[in-house]
């Protein structure tokens, strides 16, 4: 029993625990939530500190893990950090699923029977309607990457992330995913918030605390109340959802998140926006 | 313009929103909101070191005063100006504070203490103890020197980051 086993219990705050490994990104979409890009300044997690995090983590009364970015798999050495990871607790790495090469599909392969699943993002079944958000090829590179990735033993899952999709659509988009390997719980569907580089672009939904699940997100610049918190605007970081600046021990910004949980009396976490 | 980004309303990390309920919080909070969780022990430490206790309120404003005056903190020192205007203290009374005057001879022998020491607790803190000894209690003797120290520290702060006033 830690002090977050009742407050996950009861919803209050979640029991995943996202990491931001890095910001930096080979694709630019046009939604992206921290403007990440192929050269933006390098902010990262040391992949050395991944697993640590996770081990302290799970003492602290965490459940699960979740990696985001950024492009996590531009991380130079994260499958063995997400092995590691998934020792300790169940883990799911979220990526644009472009960067699969053989190489890495082999780095991956021990993680096979693990608790641990890939996210791949997937806006539509229409590759030019996809790749307008996404960027050039990117349809082709993530329908091969995630058969690839099903057939090593892999849990995928995919997400779709929209503004508004038609239900023709939506249907187009479930018949290629069971296509490729991915069954209907493995794929979630999200809105876009109005964040980052969607608020140049006038897309998504305003999101603020009480919209947001407190989900704790460790990154290079502190801890922020959930995922959607660590947001970049005009190459600036957005404060208003940082909890500390401390993320060492991770007990510290837990019982900060618990405080501000408990005084602005957060709502269950299963009513919220949730990116998976 | 200050040395680091003051944070407005809009950008204030979660646990400073409380400190800009009632409007501006001024640049120290401001500064300090950039680091959510030292803004959150540093300022109620302050404010009780500032605040309502056991040493009259006129007592401690020499000291805030005097002592930002002696570290030449301009913003400290701006910024005290007014409150001790507000307060009641007398032309005469705030050139003293600010070095620009000796003590006004109505002042009596602890608030001159109070002046000596407060020029002191910078370059001299352990002499500057002993010329409250003989006006104050231990208790009032630990207080001033805390409400010393902490003005000294904001000295620093407003200095170092070159806080506007």
């Amino acid at each position: 029993m830690t002090v977050l086993t009742q407050p996950i219990t009861d919803g209050l705050v979640g029991g995943r625990l996202w990491l931001y490994s890095n910001y930096h990104c080979n694709l630019t979409c046009t939604y992206c939530l921290t403007e990440s890009a192929p050269k933006v300044a390098r902010r990262e997690l040391p992949v050395e500190r991944l697993p640590e995090i996770a081990a302290e983590a799970r003492a602290t009364g965490f459940t699960a893990l979740g990696v985001t970015g950024g492009e996590p798999f531009l991380v130079s050495g994260l499958p063995g950090a997400l092995a590691a990871m998934a020792a300790e607790l169940p883990t799911l790495v979220l990526t644009n699923g472009t960067l699969f090469t053989r190489r890495l599909l082999s780095d991956l392969a021990p993680l096979a029977g693990l608790e641990f699943a890939v996210q791949v993002s997937l806006d539509s079944a229409d590759p030019a309607v996809n790749d307008e958000m996404r960027g050039p090829r990117n349809f082709a590179k993530v329908v091969q990457a995630i058969p690839r990735l099903c057939a090593l033993g892999i849990r995928v899952r995919v997400a779709t992330t929209t503004d508004q999709l038609a239900p023709e659509a939506l249907a187009r988009l479930c018949d290629l995913h069971r296509s490729l390997g991915v069954p209907d719980e493995d794929h979630v569907v999200r809105p876009i918030v109005r964040r980052g580089r969607a608020i140049d672009h006038r897309l998504g939904v305003d999101a603020g605390l009480a919209d947001l699940p407190a989900e704790l997100t460790i990154t290079a610049d502190g801890a922020f109340w959930s995922p959607f918190g660590p947001t970049v605007h005009g190459g600036r970081l957005d404060t208003d959802l940082l909890i500390t600046r401390t993320t060492r021990p991770l007990s510290i910004p837990a019982r900060a998140m618990l405080r501000i949980a408990g005084a602005a009396g957060a709502r269950p976490t299963s009513d919220q926006l949730k990116i998976y | 313009m200050a040395k680091v980004g003051l944070v407005s309303r809009e950008r204030a990390p979660l646990l400073a929103r409380p400190y800009y309920e009632a409007g501006d919080p001024g640049p120290i909070a401001a500064a300090l909101a950039n680091v959510p969780e030292l803004m959150e022990t540093a300022l109620p430490f302050i404010g009780t070191v500032y605040g309502p206790t056991g040493v009259a309120a006129r007592l401690k404003e020499i000291v805030v005063l005097a002592v930002s005056a002696g570290n030449r903190c301009r913003y400290c020192t701006e910024t005290h100006t007014e409150v001790a205007r507000c307060m009641g203290f007398a032309p005469d009374e705030l050139a003293a504070m600010r070095g620009e005057a000796p003590a006004p001879e109505r002042w009596d022998p602890s608030e001159r203490a109070l002046l000596l020491f407060s020029e002191a607790i910078s370059d001299r803190p352990a002499q500057s103890v002993e010329l409250l000894q003989p006006h104050f209690s231990e208790a009032e003797i630990v207080e001033l020197v805390t409400v010393g120290a902490v003005t000294v520290m904001l000295n620093r702060f407003a200095t170092a980051l070159e806080l506007p006033w």
